[in-house]
């Protein structure tokens, strides 16, 4: 018999009916489950090493009854391993937990790297999300960000939007966390996000992110308190710690001072405020650059800042004092941040990475006291 | 004027023999070609086995496959006329001819079980969880025959249009890959294990032969002047880019080759750099991006299913196409239904050395081929114009 | 009269009229099919032979009595008959063999108006009509040349209809003209009712969803596409013409692109580009995003929408595609229904069956909002409804079953499956691909005429210089 066009055009159109049906049919296209209405949204995950293995807890949002509102809330949860921590977020829902939209992963004192790099390998965290550190328990951290988001209003993206604004605090990835780790540095930071707590009684009158807090008043309120009404609550989240930590976990904190000299030898941090007694300034644009002498084991920290000042004030004091005073702040939070961190044994401005980069050699089995290191500040005020 | 594909003015219509390709999209195949695979799964292997010294090797690949690419070019400017079939039935007869091809067939086969298998691997960890693999090979298959049974001109044609897409797409990621200040200096230091990297480079050259689904482009092109040249230029243009993006991938796993399985690959890169500042861009930009390597696969199988017709003597489409891709079919869900065996044998140098001679001998028989049957040619000519002269003179 | 009996036996009923008349002693006798003819000529043919001072045989009546009247002598029955199914009046003559075909032809046809489908705010408003007498006229007046060539053919065993082959003999490429004109007279067919019924034949893949010849009902239309180079074909009774060859770019110019400014006109041509992507593809990653990738969906978005779609009993891709049906649905009702009850049917289908719908939780109002904006954007390219119907709905189940994966592939093979048509020489998807630059002044950007030196290279011709430099 002969094939016409005609009759292997219904021949097709009828292999693609049967094959279509089956498609459609299949346990994996016919499932509900993966739609998106089944799902609750993780914004926020904060994980704590315990002696039994890890604690997960999870903010997430759902929708309510009423249309168009959401409800917040937090839930934690106990398992040996990250992927049965995950696996049980689930089961305590009801529903699945959608971590593709997760934002900020917060680790906890007791946390792991490798808890990090469980949880990018088993779960749909993408390894661009914020990593932030608690100072004490992720899942307090994260109950009481609730709370204050809940009352507030504040989102979790208006954490990021001030990440992403590189301002003066040093902020990482669960990526750039593992690869510093992975370095010849053997160190990683985060920054540690912590609540402003308001005077009892006070009312709603917070302290504005803690932006004046400090002899150098560092931007680095997230979301302001204003409105939180009354009570003794939360008004804010502030973040001025950096928390480093080695290949078993966390080692210590850099207070604020430190963590911005880190911040400063960071080269995507490129805005904030410089603050020096009486003058402030804002800073502009910056580079740093790290020069290594592998013969010498000698490395330079160059960092060059363009400044703007406030105030007419600061002007009338001349420029070259200018200079002076903002070059000398900057070596000081520079050198407290080298020498903090180098009494924990680490190296977060990554001198020893940049030297095995270019004279492996050289550093091959150094520790980064082996390493002398200078600091060379040069300040143009605008 | 292009006087294959624009059909019009008086050309038109007094018109030679109708080309397949243009040079425009010979150039534009070239391009895609050279950047499909590479940029897709590759360095993800490589980065596993030479850690941050992953873009070496690829560019050593690379410039492989590019000299590959002028053989096979030249094989094409020597063979204006004549496809690759012809050539060799004209140069080692009616069985040495379908003997050749049919390994050719076999090769490019291997060579599509790999394409295939990184394309829906791709998908199905980074952007299809929840779908099973086998339907994904199933759809991919179904495409694949709705291709392969139209002509080659349709394929170009296709490629050529969405050629501005991919460049679109690639731009977008190289831009905003530049623009956040991405650490590229973290692919330092190079070469700290050389007799590594060596045994990892030798262990890695089934990626090699990207280029040979062109010799079937082989006397259905136009040839012009310019397209050697231009060619060159879109191939390694292509590696350039690859490269540019593995040294990216290099720089961000580099430290943590253990993430390599587990991370999206070129996504993460982006990831790595973006921050959460542009949403998923990259996701949107990467599928899109992804159709490149549709187009390789579509190419690949083509090219397959016309040498079996050819080693078959008949050109039945249909029942050809729908035999490869069950084959196909067969070998995926059965023979690599484990990831790690199709990796184990990718990675095997038996395989390596195989596909890397295959590629370079298949290249080298059509320009040698190409050769003989010039110099025949000029040959006859000469004879002919003696013959013609001999005549003059007589009379 | 003998000859007169002969005609009328051919026919089954009475509806061919004889009448005899005797001038000056020579018999001459009528035949006439009074529903077709005008009955003024019939009356100036009686008084012309009335009047003449001495009986003239049918030779000289042609010549000389009825000079202003087309005529012809035949002595073939079968074209007498065509003549007088045409409205022709025969004539013939006592002891004179043959009949004189004379030209009465006259049937009521509606007015030269607007047509319908190709409205315009400015420029011509005249449209074709049924006459292809008047359809002739019309594309005469405006293409002023010899140059125009206007070949009749009778198609139909039955209906035996005139249809016109025309086009630019020094523009157009001999070729295609040749091609056409085979395909036409290969037809063998009991009746051609309208110029669709030719649609099939000129086309290389009937079978394809996609439209491979071109319409057109006016004729300024028609002279520019014959100026660039393509064939029209007229059929009597239609009043749409065809034009051949046929590139998908076609059905994104409107005849109004070249009246506006420029500027004016690329934008509204990029705007039927973007609204015939979003149509086709809207409700496909509406339904993929639900399903498969909510990843890409922003968060806040996200929760906006799963508290939209939170308890609905269909799935999203059930749910988008039943919208979807709907909509074709209330489409086609409101089409076939008379204008009257039309206006109501949108009432009770757009308000209270979508409404009520969203409120009782069977759908979900972002399903209708996509399917609404979806369907708005479809009618930005009107020749491409049908089609893109059908895709839609096509790939709305692909990608709601598939997600983005089978969705890409399916678009990547739609788009391989149009670039592999090149029917008459002319790639479906030029001047895209194969991309032709200089065909770019009339694609997404219009050019002003001064820029549009030559004639597009997507469509064969012989000529391609459209003025001088």
């Amino acid at each position: 018999m002969k094939i016409t066009q005609r009759k292997k055009l219904i021949i097709i159109q009828a292999v693609l009916f049967v094959f279509a049906f089956v498609i459609a049919f299949m346990p994996s296209t016919a499932t509900r489950n993966r739609e998106v209405n089944r799902r609750v949204i993780v914004e926020i995950v904060g994980i704590d090493g315990t002696e039994e293995g890890v604690e997960l807890t999870a903010q997430y949002e759902m929708p309510t009854e009423s249309e168009g509102s959401t409800s917040k809330d937090e839930i934690t949860v106990k398992a040996k391993t990250v992927p049965e921590a995950a696996e049980m977020l689930n089961t305590s829902l009801g529903r699945r937990a959608e971590l593709g939209h997760c934002s900020m992963v917060i680790m906890g004192e007791g946390a792991l790297p490798e808890h990090i790099s469980a949880l990018i390998t088993a779960t749909d965290i993408t390894a661009d999300v914020y990593l932030a550190a608690a100072k004490e328990k992720a899942s307090e951290l994260v109950s009481k960000l609730t709370e204050f988001m809940k009352s507030t209003g504040a989102t979790d993206a208006d954490f990021i939007a001030y990440g992403a604004k590189k301002s003066h605090i040093a902020t990482n990835t669960l990526l750039g966390f593992l690869s510093d780790l992975g370095s010849k540095s053997e160190t990683a930071f985060a920054p540690v996000v912590e609540m402003i707590e308001a005077d009892k009684g006070s009312g709603g009158s917070g302290s504005g992110g803690g932006g004046q807090s400090g002899s150098s008043g560092s931007e680095s309120g997230g979301g302001s308190g204003g409105d939180s009404g009354g009570g003794g609550g939360d008004t804010g989240m502030k973040v001025e710690k950096l928390a480093l930590y080695g290949k078993d976990g966390r080692v210590g904190l850099l207070d604020s001072t430190a963590a911005r000299g880190v911040a400063w030898a960071s080269s995507p941090v490129g805005n904030g405020v410089i603050a020096s007694g009486d003058v402030t300034g804002r800073l502009i644009k910056k580079k740093s650059r790290i020069e290594v002498d592998g013969k010498n084991k000698a490395a330079t920290v160059k960092i060059k800042a363009s400044v703007d000042t406030h105030s007419i004030q600061d002007i009338e004091s001349g420029e070259t004092d200018l200079k002076k005073v903002f070059a000398d702040e900057i070596k000081r939070e520079l050198e407290s941040g080298y020498n903090d961190a180098l009494e924990l044994g680490k190296d977060p401005m990554f001198i020893l990475r940049e030297m095995y980069r270019y004279t492996p050699d050289a550093v091959e089995d150094s520790s980064i006291s082996d390493i002398k290191v200078r600091f060379s500040v040069d300040v143009t005020v605008k | 004027m292009n006087n294959n594909e624009k059909p019009s003015t008086v050309s038109a219509d007094t018109s030679k023999e109708v080309k397949q390709a243009s040079s425009k999209q010979l150039i534009a195949i070239i391009f895609i070609l050279a950047l499909a695979t590479k940029m897709f799964l590759q360095p993800l292997f490589l980065i596993k086995s030479a850690g941050r010294d992953a873009y070496i090797a690829l560019a050593i690949d690379g410039t492989f496959d590019l000299i590959v690419l002028v053989i096979t070019l030249f094989a094409m400017k020597l063979s204006p006329n004549r496809d690759f079939f012809e050539l060799t039935r004209c140069v080692f007869g009616k069985v040495g001819s379908r003997i050749i091809v049919g390994f050719f067939g076999l090769y490019l086969f291997f060579k599509l079980n790999v394409a295939v298998s990184e394309t829906v691997a791709f998908y199905s960890k980074n952007i299809l969880t929840d779908l099973d693999t086998t339907l994904l090979i199933l759809i991919l298959l179904l495409f694949l025959v709705g291709v392969a049974l139209h002509s080659l001109r349709a394929m170009t044609r296709l490629n050529e249009l969405l050629t501005p897409v991919i460049v679109i797409c690639l731009v977008l990621l190289i831009t905003i890959v530049a623009a956040t200040g991405f650490d590229l200096a973290n692919i330092f230091p190079t070469m700290r294990h050389p007799r590594e990297f060596g045994i990892t480079l030798s262990r890695h050259m089934t990626w090699l032969g990207d280029f040979s689904p062109l010799l079937l482009f082989l006397g259905r092109t136009e040839m012009k002047k310019s397209t050697l040249p231009l060619s060159v230029t879109a191939g390694a243009l292509g590696t350039a880019v690859s490269v540019f993006f593995s040294i990216v991938m290099c720089a961000a796993f580099g430290n943590i080759t253990s993430m390599v399985d587990a991370s999206t690959n070129l996504s993460s890169i982006l990831q790595y750099s973006l921050g959460n500042v542009y949403g998923r861009i990259d996701l949107v930009s990467e599928i899109l991006w992804s159709v490149a390597s549709f187009i390789q696969n579509a190419l690949f199988f083509y090219c397959t299913v016309r040498c079996f017709e050819y080693v078959i003597g008949k050109p039945f489409h249909l029942a050809t196409s729908l035999g490869v891709s069950v084959l196909l079919f067969t070998s995926l869900t059965v023979m690599f239904k484990d990831p790690e065996i199709l990796n184990a044998v990718i990675v095997s140098e038996i395989t390596s050395g195989l596909v890397a001679s295959f590629a370079v001998t298949m290249s080298v028989i059509a320009l040698v081929c190409a050769l003989i049957i010039k110099r025949r040619e000029t040959k006859g000519g000469q004879n002919q114009d003696k013959s013609a002269k001999a005549l003059r003179s007589s009379e | 009269m003998r000859q007169l009996d002969t005609i009328t036996q051919k026919f089954k009923s009475d509806t061919a009229v004889t009448r005899e008349l005797t001038v000056k002693g020579k018999k001459y006798g009528l035949v006439i099919f009074p529903d077709l003819s005008d009955t003024a000529t019939i009356r100036a043919i009686v008084v012309a032979l009335e009047a003449q001072s001495e009986p003239a045989p049918l030779d000289k009546v042609k010549t000389e009595v009825l000079f202003e009247c087309e005529s012809e002598k035949s002595n073939n029955i079968d074209d007498c008959i065509n003549g007088l199914l045409s409205g022709d009046v025969l004539l013939a003559a006592e002891d004179e063999e043959g009949y004189l075909i004379v030209n009465a032809r006259s049937y009521s046809t509606r007015g030269i108006v607007e047509p319908p489908t190709e409205t315009v705010m400015r420029g011509p408003r005249e449209g074709f009509i049924e006459d292809l007498k008047t359809n002739l006229s019309l594309l005469e007046r405006r293409l002023k040349t010899p140059d125009l060539a206007i070949e009749k053919m009778q198609i139909g065993r039955r209906t035996d209809t005139a249809v016109a082959v025309c086009y630019l003999a020094s523009v157009a490429s001999p070729k295609v003209v040749k091609k056409i004109k085979e395909r036409l007279k290969k037809i063998d067919i009991d009746g051609i009712v309208d110029s669709h019924y030719l649609v099939p034949y000129l086309e290389e893949k009937p079978l394809s969803m996609f439209a491979q010849v071109g319409v057109c009902e006016k004729p300024d239309v028609l002279s520019a596409k014959l100026l660039e180079g393509r064939v029209g074909i007229f059929v009597d009774g239609s009043p749409i013409a065809l034009t051949l060859p046929f590139i998908l770019e076609e059905d994104f110019q409107s005849a109004e692109d070249y009246y506006l400014r420029p500027s004016c006109a690329s934008l509204l041509r990029l705007l039927r580009y973007l609204g015939l992507i979003l149509a086709v593809l809207l409700p496909a990653l509406y339904v993929a995003l639900q399903n498969f990738h909510y990843k890409l969906i922003p968060v806040r978005f996200m929760i906006t929408l799963m508290s939209a779609i939170k308890g609905l009993p269909m799935s999203p891709l059930s749910e988008t595609f039943f919208v979807l049906l709907l909509f074709e649905i209330i489409r086609e009702a409101s089409v076939r229904m008379p204008r009257a009850v039309g206006m109501a049917m949108s009432i009770v289908g757009a308000l209270v069956l979508g409404e009520t719908a969203v409120k009782a939780g069977i759908i979900s109002s972002p399903a209708v909002m996509v399917t609404a904006l979806s369907s708005i954007a479809l009618f930005t390219v009107p020749n491409q409804i049908q089609t893109m119907s059908i895709l839609r709905l096509v790939y709305t189940v692909i990608a709601g079953l598939t997600g983005l994966f089978g969705l890409t592939l399916a678009v990547l093979f739609t788009l391989h499956y149009i670039c592999a048509m090149n029917a008459y020489n002319a790639p479906y998807l030029a001047p895209f691909s194969p991309l032709i630059s200089s065909d770019f002044k009339d694609s997404i950007d219009r050019a002003p005429f001064p820029e549009m030196e030559n004639r597009p290279e997507s469509i064969p011709n012989i000529n391609s210089r459209r003025q001088a430099k």
